[in-house]
């Protein structure tokens, strides 16, 4: 029998993991009945079905040929009215703009009550969601979000309290708390929050021009398609996210949160457009998702200095499984915004497609002492054509001040308030194929990197890989068919590790303290 | 006669010369503000005036800051020339010695515009850290003046704005730092009441009048003490103070 988990249910879909060793698609196709009655074909491990009726019990059915593969019985969540935008004066012309109506019906959408967008074009403003609504953006339901800046709204990075003694920090931009265009759909302070559906929010960058001097800030910083802030018990499921104008989602100071089948894409050279960027939360799951993005697929945050130093909020218990990550710079990152720390990370079970990096961590000094990077766990990844699989770079020269010798230095500098610190990084049961270097890891010379453990990990140097530069650091030379590169790491653990097709040594350590290999 | 003839007439009879003065400072500062908030080119051709003349006579100091920098957008090599040597008189790295108001007054704002349009940012932490360093040696929390003085304190505000105002706020862990020095201050600096030469009452409204302008101060709160006070200064009549004041928002 195949191994079936119910991750989510609302009160009209529900999402289902049938796990028969497939990464982000089943091994094989597999045929559903709710009730006994055809419910359509699962071909992803993570699978979601939409169309039924809330408070309702059903008994789900897979069926491998005319085998009963598995079954599970669960009943949907209750639900009280259904509010249809259409009913609100929403057009879906996609000219008229819908914002209004939408904006409306979600704000007075009862508890438990559930807001339906339907088949059509809806163009549209920022959206701000409310707490214990379920939005449903139906099959052929289409958001455009607004082209014109100058009929954005702007959230503020920090707003002094009244009485001055603290600030509400509504706005953010890679790590730091600045003014911003609200997202395309924003949460603040909401919990118990589901946007579902097949439906589509199309960000329209290739239509505006948050692409063009995207690195300017013209008003404020560009909007993300998401945006969670203080938000908690929020699941999205099933959405497709197109053309974001800079990252997509950004979960923020957030916690419980699930993301599960959604498909985010953007082109290739579209910048800084990010797929899941989780800022200081806690208890993420993120299944059976697609990336295939101008950035990175995954980017853990916690902040820069200041807000990480101030609210000392790490990324903790995030799990991401049964995930595709395509065409993007790295398949997930940690870093380099990740002054509040990042830990508890589990990774497993994903396919990384075309991307730089596979896992790709990036810190630099000045990032401080909250900026702790732990316990991040790869188990059962697939990586083809992934340039490095592994990357741990604590030298990165993003920032202005990034080139600088502090930053840069190969020589040992004082252990301080500013100095970060990289923990137990784990890779198990990895395959990579098609690579340039097998990896990187580059510690601080005064806080070396703690350890870095593999095991069943098998690595294949490219036949026609691209030359590149592993680390964004001075003085890391374009390589190509090159094995693992450590330096300033306390303890390398290698356990039936094999890397085929490179020159020179399968290991080569600098300033590694022990290296433990069977 | 309105605001601006007022002000025009004042910079016709103060034309730019080749030494440096604390009225000079006033007149260039208040030229900065009329330039941004009406892009009247009168107003630039001023500070340049005051750039010309000070690199003729060799007489460049980082007090000109704002003359030298508002230039250097004309693009002329001649600027970045001074700029440069300025800088290489003062070394890159601000001395630890650097406490006093004056020092400070003096000092950082260049340090910071340096960094901020010429030296790629690369230093701009230490033009804070020296802020901080001077506000942890000199400041009282218990009389909520600097050097136990609201003239220096005034000083140290409008130091402070002047650098927060160049600085990029995507430095936030510096600009920031530097915000948090300013609101303390000037909240010790409000507890003492209007001072009592005109100057220092000038310099301390201009520095709140900055903080408003820049959002690091609730407006709601501080712009009718700011009115009500640049009243009562206007009728102490004071011409040096009165070319700071009138480029209160809305006055040009």
């Amino acid at each position: 029998m195949l191994a079936m988990k119910m991750l989510f249910i609302s009160g009209r879909s529900c999402t289902v993991e049938l796990a028969d060793g497939g990464l982000y698609e089943t091994k094989r196709p597999y045929r559903l009945t709710l009730n006994g009655e055809e419910a359509g074909t699962a071909e992803t491990v993570v699978h979601s079905v939409y169309g039924l009726w809330p408070d309702t019990e059903y008994t789900l059915q897979v069926w491998d040929g005319g085998e009963e593969a598995g079954r599970l019985t669960f009943r949907t969540e209750a639900e009280t009215f259904t509010l249809n935008v259409r009913r609100f004066g929403a057009v879906g012309d996609g000219v008229h703009d819908d914002t209004p109506a939408i904006q409306a019906a979600i704000n007075v959408c009862p508890k438990q009550g559930r807001v339906l967008i339907p088949a059509g074009a809806y163009r549209v403003l920022p959206l701000f969601m409310k707490s214990h609504t379920r939005v449903e953006l139906h099959k052929g339901a289409t958001l455009l979000l607004e082209t014109d800046r100058s009929r954005f709204p702007i959230l503020p990075g920090m707003t002094r309290s009244t009485d001055e003694t603290c600030d509400l920090n509504l706005g953010s931009w890679e790590g730091n708390p600045l003014d911003m265009f609200a997202a395309f759909i924003s949460g603040n302070g909401v919990e118990d929050v589901v946007l579902y559906g097949e439906g589509v929010l199309d960000g329209q960058g290739d239509q505006a021009d948050w692409w063009v001097n995207h690195r300017t800030m013209r008003g404020a910083w560009r909007p993300r398609m998401l945006f969670l802030n203080d938000c908690e018990n929020v699941t999205v499921q099933g959405v497709s996210f197109r053309n974001s104008p800079a990252w997509n989602l950004q979960p923020y100071f957030s916690r419980n949160l699930k993301f599960l089948n959604i498909h985010v894409t953007a082109p290739a050279d579209s910048p800084n457009t990010d797929g899941f960027d989780p800022e200081s939360c806690d208890g993420i799951l993120l299944a059976g998702a697609h990336f295939s993005t101008g950035d990175d697929c995954i980017a853990i945050k916690a902040g820069k200095l200041y807000m990480g130093a101030t609210y000392k909020t790490p990324t903790s218990n995030m799990e991401v499984s049964h995930c595709l990550m395509e065409n993007g710079h790295g398949g997930m990152t940690c870093g380099s915004e990740m002054a509040g720390g990042v830990n508890h990370v589990y990774l497993h079970d994903c396919l990384m497609r075309n991307t730089d990096r596979g896992l790709r961590i990036k810190t630099r000094r000045g990032r401080g002492k909250q900026g702790v990077i732990d316990e991040i766990v790869f188990e059962n990844v697939l990586m083809e054509n992934v340039g490095t699989p592994y990357v741990v770079n604590c030298l990165y020269f993003c920032d202005p001040d990034g080139r600088t010798e502090y930053v840069q230095s190969r020589e040992k500098q004082p252990v301080d308030d500013r100095t970060p610190r990289i923990g137990r990084i784990a890779f198990r049961d990895v395959t990579a194929t098609g690579v340039a270097c097998a990896g990187y890891f580059l510690g601080l010379p005064e806080r070396p990197i703690e350890c870095v453990e593999m095991q069943n990990v098998h690595i294949t140097c490219g036949e026609n890989a691209q030359p590149m530069s592993p680390a964004m650091a001075n003085g890391v030379p374009r390589v190509n068919r090159k094995g693992l590169v450590a330096i300033n790491v306390d303890r390398v653990v290698m356990r039936n590790v094999t890397i085929d097709g490179q020159e020179g040594d399968m290991l080569e350590c600098e300033n590694v303290r022990e290296v433990d290999r069977q | 006669m309105d605001c601006k003839a007022w002000f025009m007439e004042y910079l016709d009879a103060h034309a730019p010369c080749g030494m440096w003065t604390a009225e000079a400072d006033c007149a260039v500062r208040a030229c900065g503000a009329a330039y941004r908030l009406t892009g009247d080119a009168a107003y630039l051709a001023y500070m340049t005036g005051w750039a010309d003349a000070l690199i003729a006579e060799e007489k460049c100091v980082p007090g000109c800051w704002r003359a030298l920098f508002a230039a250097l957008a004309t693009g002329e090599e001649k600027y970045r020339a001074a700029i440069e040597a300025v800088m290489a008189g003062l070394g890159r790295q601000p001395s630890e010695s650097v406490l006093s108001a004056d020092a400070l007054y003096d000092e950082l704002p260049f340090r910071m515009a340096y960094e901020m349009k010429l030296g790629g940012m690369e230093k701009v932490g230490l033009a804070a850290a020296a802020f901080c360093r001077a506000h942890e040696a000199n400041w009282n929390g218990e009389t909520g003046l600097f050097a136990g003085d609201l003239r220096q304190t005034a000083k140290v505000l409008l130091a402070l704005t002047d650098a927060i105002d160049v600085c990029a706020d995507q430095l936030y862990e510096h600009w920031r730092a530097m915000v948090d020095l300013y609101r303390e201050e000037l909240r010790g600096a409000l507890r003492h009441g209007a001072a009592a030469d005109t100057e220092t009452e000038a310099m301390l409204l201009r520095a709140l009048q900055c903080g408003v302008e820049m959002g690091l101060i609730d407006p709601e709160r501080y712009l009718p003490l700011l009115q009500k006070r640049a009243e009562a200064l206007e009728a102490a009549g004071c011409r040096n103070a009165a070319a700071m004041l009138m480029v209160k928002g809305g006055a040009l």
